[in-house]
């Protein structure tokens, strides 16, 4: 299996497992070369390597996590508990990848996943690994950024 | 085991929400819960407050969990509590290093209540 097949394996897997088991929410892989979203939410890779994982989602696909995981209406909750909310779902998925990836035996660590508040700083998103998904209907992605070695995966 | 008294550390608010109802679908539900969002608060809390087991993350600003294991059995009062890992980041060597500290178990997260009914009954 490729370093990408092996990415692509373990990004799925990964994300299907913690989107169903935190958010009770089906997901499956998907084609959509682009997706709308709303606020950016990253988490960095510190080891064993160094990368970053970048959460796209548009509103829809929020709400939904949100609500199935708190049982209470997007609009009862605060911004501070949304944003909490999708972090925690971030941070599992990050942990949940990176044990996929590189198997239990190797340690590995991750940043404290933060909300990105102006995107004209991040980096150009077209260098990434791109994964998209459906979540009952609704799309989102996750951009993944790997160095291995002084070179972008 | 029976407990009266958990105590959840966790510095994500929904991480303490979804451990606490996942003890409360797995039969959980008269076990007085008590919050902490760090080692810190923790060990603060667990000076004036009585807990029959200890359910921490590892990752929090502060003080992590690690820490919090290890200043937790230094204390001849406080040190015999029960403590639970619950974590998204974890491997072989820190697992081992948490059972030699006499952490009792530990749940890699998404938690649910089929994990915490393993646990729980073992």
């Amino acid at each position: 299996m490729s370093i990408e097949e092996k990415l692509k394996q373990s990004m799925d897997e990964a994300v299907m497992q913690t989107f169903a088991e935190m958010a009770f929410v089906d997901v499956l892989p998907a084609d959509i070369p682009k997706i709308d979203h709303s606020q950016i939410m990253i988490i960095e890779i510190t080891r064993p390597q160094r990368g970053v994982m970048y959460l796209l989602m548009p509103r829809e696909c929020k709400q939904c996590v949100v609500e199935n995981i708190h049982g209470d209406s997007w609009e009862s909750l605060s911004v501070d508990q949304i944003d909490d909310c999708l972090l925690e779902l971030l941070n599992v998925l990050g942990g949940n990848f990176l044990s996929r990836y590189y198997g239990e035996a190797v340690s590995y660590s991750v940043s404290f996943p933060q909300v990105v508040f102006d995107e004209s700083e991040l980096p150009d998103l077209e260098s990434f690994s791109y994964y998209s998904y459906d979540a009952e209907g609704i799309p989102f992605a996750v951009a993944l950024k790997m160095e291995t070695q002084g070179d972008s995966v | 085991m029976e407990f009266s008294r958990i105590l959840i550390v966790d510095d994500s608010a929904t991480s303490r929400m979804i451990i606490k109802r996942c003890f409360q679908i797995a039969g959980y539900g008269d076990i007085q819960y008590l919050e902490a969002e760090d080692g810190l608060a923790a060990l603060s809390l667990l000076q004036k407050e009585r807990v029959d087991l200890v359910v921490s993350d590892i990752k929090m600003p502060k003080m992590d969990g690690t820490t919090l294991v290890r200043k937790l059995r230094l204390n001849k009062e406080i040190g015999t509590i029960p403590v639970v890992i619950i974590s998204s980041v974890g491997n072989e060597a820190l697992e081992e290093q948490l059972r030699e500290s006499s952490v009792i178990a530990i749940i890699k997260k998404p938690v649910s209540p089929a994990k915490i009914l393993s646990f729980m009954e073992e």
